[in-house]
């Protein structure tokens, strides 16, 4: 009985997929009636061949940089003793989850723009002529598909992180490891299954970026979701948009299952090593 | 034992490792080996990888590390070719605690701590490990330093034991000393069984000996009594209480069986006293068994074992 509403969801999850892979092979104005290849032939074009790397370059991009950026957060909240502080810390980096993207966006745009918060300071600090262009290029828009997935990196991250004992780390530092051997060695392998996970889920989650790019980027960065967008809203060609999201979803399962991959073959390293 | 390792820093006074202050340096120069009560094996390598670990560190040579991790593997009985690729999880307790000893011991400490590795496992593992363990120790002629609470892993293992009770030192000595002449209650007790008899009046004999009366007995003790005349408390060792169905000449105490039990070759039995006191006797002998539960019986304390508890 309880299955009954999960099972509903699944299924219409299900005909609203099949629906966009069956459009992905239909025609402009007979969608449902005629079979042809024309719209996926269509995406050979170097139009939306150059999109198609541009938003996976953005989104692996962010992916690191967010990770980095993470790292430290998640390496705090799992190891201080504080109980305060990390609630606070937890708290700062979920918080942007409770706002809408939208509103993340044009906070941004408040930042970044030509009069904004970081121009009036660079310019307080530094002599320069024109305000830096930090809104609507690849700059802005990279910031805040760093600044939206924080949290996507950082929960994963802390779960890995907590799991490691302190006792490993002392261990390595009384056998003679410096505390950068200490990283390297013992707590990067271990967490690695947190920071892959992290990893993907910044990518997944900025391959199919719409708000972010659309607000920071001003159209001059044009991503998948925003072409998608044109396709299906603008010019009205269904099958051409089924097909662009066809290729995202691919993409979006291919990396979930490298990550997949990616977790046994470390494990697996491990093992095979004499 | 987090002080000596330097994971901790002392709030005050002075650390010397040989004569040598080692204040204020990193744990990863002091050089000083430590094996955890959680053993604390990388469970991402292989026991290879987690014995190498510490020449690694040091930047050791790749065929020097290999030569000295089959060494060591040897010395705690898990041959490399065997063992060296297998991985944490596939390893038994006991292989556990060989692979963190061969680790720390691969480094070739100045000083190895042990904090309690031992205490997770059984009972007969455990004998055995500590055996081997001092074995090891003695053949590569390596200072130790061994933390625990089970008392007899410490005596059995230790050339001087320190008794510590709320992180103060209470005594320090072989384990002979600290066990036939402990320096309080704590102690006496720490180390096996302890019959603790509440003195009457004490006497002195011409030759020098001290008798001291307790209930309707007396029993003479070996240590000299410093001014102390009346009161205080008798030590005595289950095992040097001897029973006798017979009063015996010179000092005795006599009572009455309350209890008697067989076990791992040892009869044990409790004696209620007539001032309602208990001993606990330990003895090969089955004199209380034979003479049942309730029956007389009269106790000889074996000659120069009865102390005065110092307190």
């Amino acid at each position: 009985m309880l299955l009954l509403p999960a099972s509903f969801l699944v299924g219409l999850l299900t005909v609203c997929g099949l629906a966009v892979l069956r459009m992905s092979f239909g025609r402009k104005n007979a969608e449902w009636s005629d079979w042809s290849f024309d719209s996926y032939v269509a995406l050979a074009d170097p139009y939306f061949v150059n999109i198609l790397a541009d938003t996976l370059w953005l989104a692996l991009l962010s992916a690191v940089i967010t990770s980095v950026i993470s790292f430290p957060v998640a390496l705090f909240m799992a190891r201080t003793r504080s109980e305060v502080a990390r609630r606070m810390v937890l708290i700062c980096i979920m918080l942007p989850m409770l706002v809408s993207l939208l509103v993340q966006s044009f906070g941004w745009v408040a930042i970044l723009g030509p009069d904004g918060l970081a121009n009036q300071i660079v310019g307080a600090i530094l002599d320069v002529e024109r305000p830096l262009a930090l809104l609507f290029n690849r700059t802005g828009v990279l910031l805040g598909l760093i600044q939206t997935t924080v949290p996507l990196a950082v929960l994963p991250m802390v779960a890995s992180l907590k799991a490691i004992p302190l006792s490993l780390e002392e261990a390595a530092s009384v056998l003679g490891a410096s505390r950068a051997k200490v990283y390297t060695n013992v707590i990067l392998p271990l967490a690695w299954p947190g920071i892959a996970a992290g990893l993907v889920l910044v990518f997944g989650f900025n391959t199919g970026a719409f708000v972010v790019p659309l607000l920071l980027g001003g159209l001059k960065v044009t991503t998948l979701a925003l072409v998608i967008r044109d396709q299906m809203g603008v010019l009205l060609n269904w099958p051409m948009g089924s097909a662009l999201s066809v290729i995202l979803i691919a993409f979006a399962l291919t990396v979930q299952a490298l990550q997949n991959v990616i977790g046994r073959r470390v494990s697996t390293e491990e093992n095979s090593h004499g | 034992m987090r002080l000596i390792a330097g994971l901790d820093e002392p709030t005050g006074g002075d650390i010397e490792v040989f004569g040598k202050s080692v204040n204020g340096q990193p744990p990863h120069r002091r050089n000083i080996g430590l094996v955890f009560q959680s053993l604390a094996i990388f469970p991402h390598m292989s026991v290879h990888k987690n014995v190498a670990f510490g020449l690694r560190m040091k930047g050791v040579e790749r065929r020097t590390i290999d030569q000295k991790v089959e060494e060591v593997l040897d010395l705690v009985h898990l041959p490399a070719a065997e063992y060296g690729a297998r991985m944490p999880s596939q390893l038994s307790g006991g292989q556990l605690q060989r692979v963190a000893l061969a680790r720390t011991l691969a480094t070739e400490p100045s000083l190895v701590l042990f904090d309690e590795p031992m205490a997770a496992l059984d009972r007969r593992l455990r004998d055995y490990m500590a055996v081997e363990l001092r074995s090891i120790q003695k053949s590569l002629n390596v200072a130790a330093v061994y933390v625990t609470h089970d008392q007899e892993t410490a005596s059995a293992m230790s050339d001087r034991i320190v008794i510590m009770e709320a992180g103060k030192v209470v005594q320090v000595g072989t384990p002979e000393e600290v066990y036939e002449r402990p320096g309080n209650r704590f102690v006496a007790t720490f180390l096996g069984d302890m019959n603790f008899l509440e003195a009457g009046s004490v006497g002195v004999w011409s030759d020098g000996s001290r008798t001291v009366h307790i209930a309707d007995g007396s029993l003479v003790v070996a240590d000299e009594i410093s001014g102390r005349r009346e009161g205080g408390s008798v030590m005595v060792r289950p095992e040097h209480v001897e029973l006798m169905t017979l009063e015996p000449n010179g000092p005795g105490l006599s009572g009455r069986i309350s209890e008697t039990q067989f076990s791992s070759g040892f009869y044990r039995s409790r004696i209620c006293l007539s001032d309602g006191q208990e001993v606990l006797t330990r003895s090969t002998e089955n004199t209380a068994v034979v003479c049942g539960v309730g029956a007389k019986i009269w106790l000889k304390i074996k000659q120069g074992r009865a102390r005065m508890l110092r307190s």
